[in-house]
């Protein structure tokens, strides 16, 4: 099991009461550059911390949000690159829908690759709803934009005698001769993010690593017993671990009350992001039928309920009880992670929310210390026997 | 992939609007119901995307969509025929009459969307992708409220219709925004006596200026008229004053 440490990087003073939507619309004369300095110290500095731990680190992508002010990965990861010695860097994802160029991730991807001799993890990415309008990205056949995106970037991280042209039906490029090319070969590894099963199917099928995040226990099963049917289906055999992720919330501490603590504290990502119905319910982002139940909540309700507003103010014993959290002293979270991996039939990657709002680094690195002293060798112990 | 009945000089060809056939049932009824000429026929198609169906991937412009239409048409009809359409639905006819304008005796344009009039950094038209349903609603209706408990009162198969509706519409009208920047560069081909019809309360353009503009750009005779008491989407508002008007236009240009 490798564990990669993860936070949003959130923006977190905003009063969300005073705004319809905390992504898209808040303007950015919320945002103050001077605090977002310290901020992105901050948050910089956890990651660091993290490598110099013997943990790996996981970026993300986000525009036009205060929940995530990180709208270039790549810029991230290659600050990293250079920073840290050790840890795998992981980018879950690029959002390769709603990009234009991927020509131009596949040089991006190829550097960090190279700088951080050999570090990087990629991921690709539909994208979640309420990025389509910043992106001004067409919804419609978004996942089919995006497929065709990944097997153009795989192209050209592997073409090394000269230059290809390429005219699909979303992507026209001539002369892709990108310099550098990466330095894993064939190419970085590379995982795709998801929460629905049909997505894990088509990773399964292309024998990328799937991830799945917040989705509790039992959606976890769901989508990681699809991967594994479509992975056996296509390829003759079960995957490996490591072709399997799931991301929580994450605290942990000597004292089984401070980590409760601790965790409510991490609860805040779930609790602040409100986005406006129009801009998550988009039509041909999710499927017709779907997104009738989700007009019919608006006309009758005005709004449209989270489909994780049920996690937002639930008690992290239930939180750790679904599987959505993982909390408590470092025994515990070793059981709790252990009865997660059986009750979803084993996975190689724990992907760790460890921060979020305004927890300080001094709060967060001893649990990240303790994920790595003590939780990760006994996690894998176990595992091992 | 579209097919329609045989047609002739006094039929009347009807392309609906974003929401789709079922938006436009009363307009449609309306029209049947006060034919003004013996052996009117009303032929309304639903358009392919708007229930749901699987369209080819390629199939994501209206500029693609009309010679589709038009191979339609060339099928069913030897000689013109008077059209008739509301927003998507026009703009959709544009296309098609830009392309053979010798195809169309009359057209009737409803809150026509398809063409750009205002400068880069003002939207033509409202971004309902943007909008609330309350916002929506404004933007589209006369009477947001009425509209809005209308729609509260959609059974399931009207609102998947709806859903899917609005999926078409993302997928042919995304970017650019509702209107195809070249269409405009080749407006004066449409030669037919055209008349163009809005509500006096159409805030979803930018301004009510843009259809007076609009219609300067045709190469023929057009007429402008104005229905009180709708927004937008005129054909639900004021089916019964919109089908007059439509009706009175056409009856002197059979």
């Amino acid at each position: 099991m490798r564990a990669f440490v993860f936070t949003e990087m959130q923006y977190p003073f905003v009063d969300e009461d005073a705004h319809e939507s905390v992504r898209v619309t808040l303007p950015n004369e919320i945002y103050d550059p001077q605090v977002g300095h310290e901020l992105y110290k901050r948050y910089f500095d956890l990651y660091e911390r993290a490598d110099r731990y013997g943990l790996d680190i996981m970026l993300n992508e986000h525009h036009s949000t205060a929940t995530c002010v990180e709208p270039a990965v790549p810029l991230t990861m290659s600050i990293l690159a250079r920073t840290t010695k050790n840890a795998r860097i992981l980018a879950l994802g690029n959002p390769v829908a709603n990009r234009r160029d991927p020509v131009r991730i596949a040089e991006e991807m190829a550097m960090v690759d190279v700088i951080s001799g050999g570090r990087a993890e990629v991921g690709f990415v539909r994208g979640v709803a309420q990025e389509i309008s910043p992106a001004n990205s067409n919804p419609v056949l978004m996942k089919e934009r995006m497929w065709e995106a990944v097997d153009l970037i795989v192209k050209a991280w592997t073409t090394h005698d000269g230059p290809f042209s390429w005219e699909g039906e979303f992507f026209h490029q001539r002369q892709v001769n990108i310099w550098p090319r990466p330095l894993q070969q064939p190419h970085p590894p590379i995982w795709i993010p998801t929460q629905t099963a049909s997505t894990a199917r088509e990773t399964a099928e292309r024998g990328y690593t799937v991830a799945t995040i917040l989705n509790g226990a039992e959606g976890c099963s769901r989508i990681f017993d699809a991967y594994r049917e479509s992975f056996v289906a296509t390829h003759g055999a079960e995957p490996a671990p490591d072709k399997l992720a799931y991301l929580g919330l994450v605290f942990v501490a000597a004292k089984r009350r401070d980590a409760l603590e601790g965790a409510r504290a991490v609860q805040w990502y779930i609790q602040h992001n409100k986005v406006a119905p129009q801009f998550v319910n988009v039509p041909g982002y999710f499927d017709a039928a779907t997104r009738a139940k989700m007009l019919r909540a608006q006309y009758e309700t005005g709004s449209l309920p989270s489909p994780i507003a049920h996690l937002a103010w639930a008690s992290i014993e239930e939180l750790v009880e679904g599987g959505f959290c993982f909390a408590g002293e470092p025994d515990e979270v070793v059981e709790q992670l252990l009865s997660f991996h059986a009750r979803v039939g084993g996975f190689g990657n724990w992907l760790a929310l460890v921060q979020a709002g305004t927890m300080e680094t001094d709060l967060v690195a001893p649990s990240m210390e303790l994920m790595a002293a003590e939780v990760l060798p006994a996690l894998n112990r176990e595992l091992d026997s | 992939m579209i097919t329609l009945p045989e047609l002739d000089r006094d039929s009347l060809l009807f392309l609906h609007g974003d929401d789709g056939p079922f938006a436009a049932e009363p307009f449609v009824e309306a029209l049947r119901a006060g034919r003004a000429w013996a052996d009117a026929k009303v032929v309304a198609p639903t358009c392919p995307g708007w229930v749901g169906e699987k369209i080819p991937i390629w199939l994501r412009t209206v500029d693609q969509l009309s010679y589709h239409y038009l191979d339609a048409l060339e099928r069913s009809t030897s000689g013109p025929v008077m059209a008739v359409g509301a927003a998507f639905g026009a703009w959709l006819l544009l296309e098609m009459a830009t392309k053979q304008p010798l195809a169309f005796s009359a057209l009737v344009l409803i809150s026509p969307v398809g063409v750009k009039t205002t400068n880069r950094e003002t939207a033509q038209f409202s971004d309902l992708f943007a909008c609330d349903i309350a916002d929506r609603a404004a933007a589209l209706y006369a009477d947001p409220a009425g509209a809005l408990q209308r729609l509260a009162l959609l059974d399931d198969p009207q609102l998947l219709g709806l859903a899917s509706a609005q999926e078409a519409v993302a997928r042919f009208g995304w970017e650019p925004y509702l209107h195809n920047p070249l269409l405009r560069h080749r407006l004066h081909r449409v030669t037919c006596p055209t008349a163009i019809i809005h509500g006096t309360e159409d805030r979803f353009v930018a301004s009510l200026d843009y259809y007076r503009r609009l219609a300067a750009l045709f190469g023929g005779p057009t007429s402008l008229f104005a229905i009180e008491g709708a927004g937008h989407r005129v054909e639900e508002e004021q089916p019964t004053a919109l089908s007059r008007c439509v009706l009175d236009f056409l009856r002197d240009r059979r």
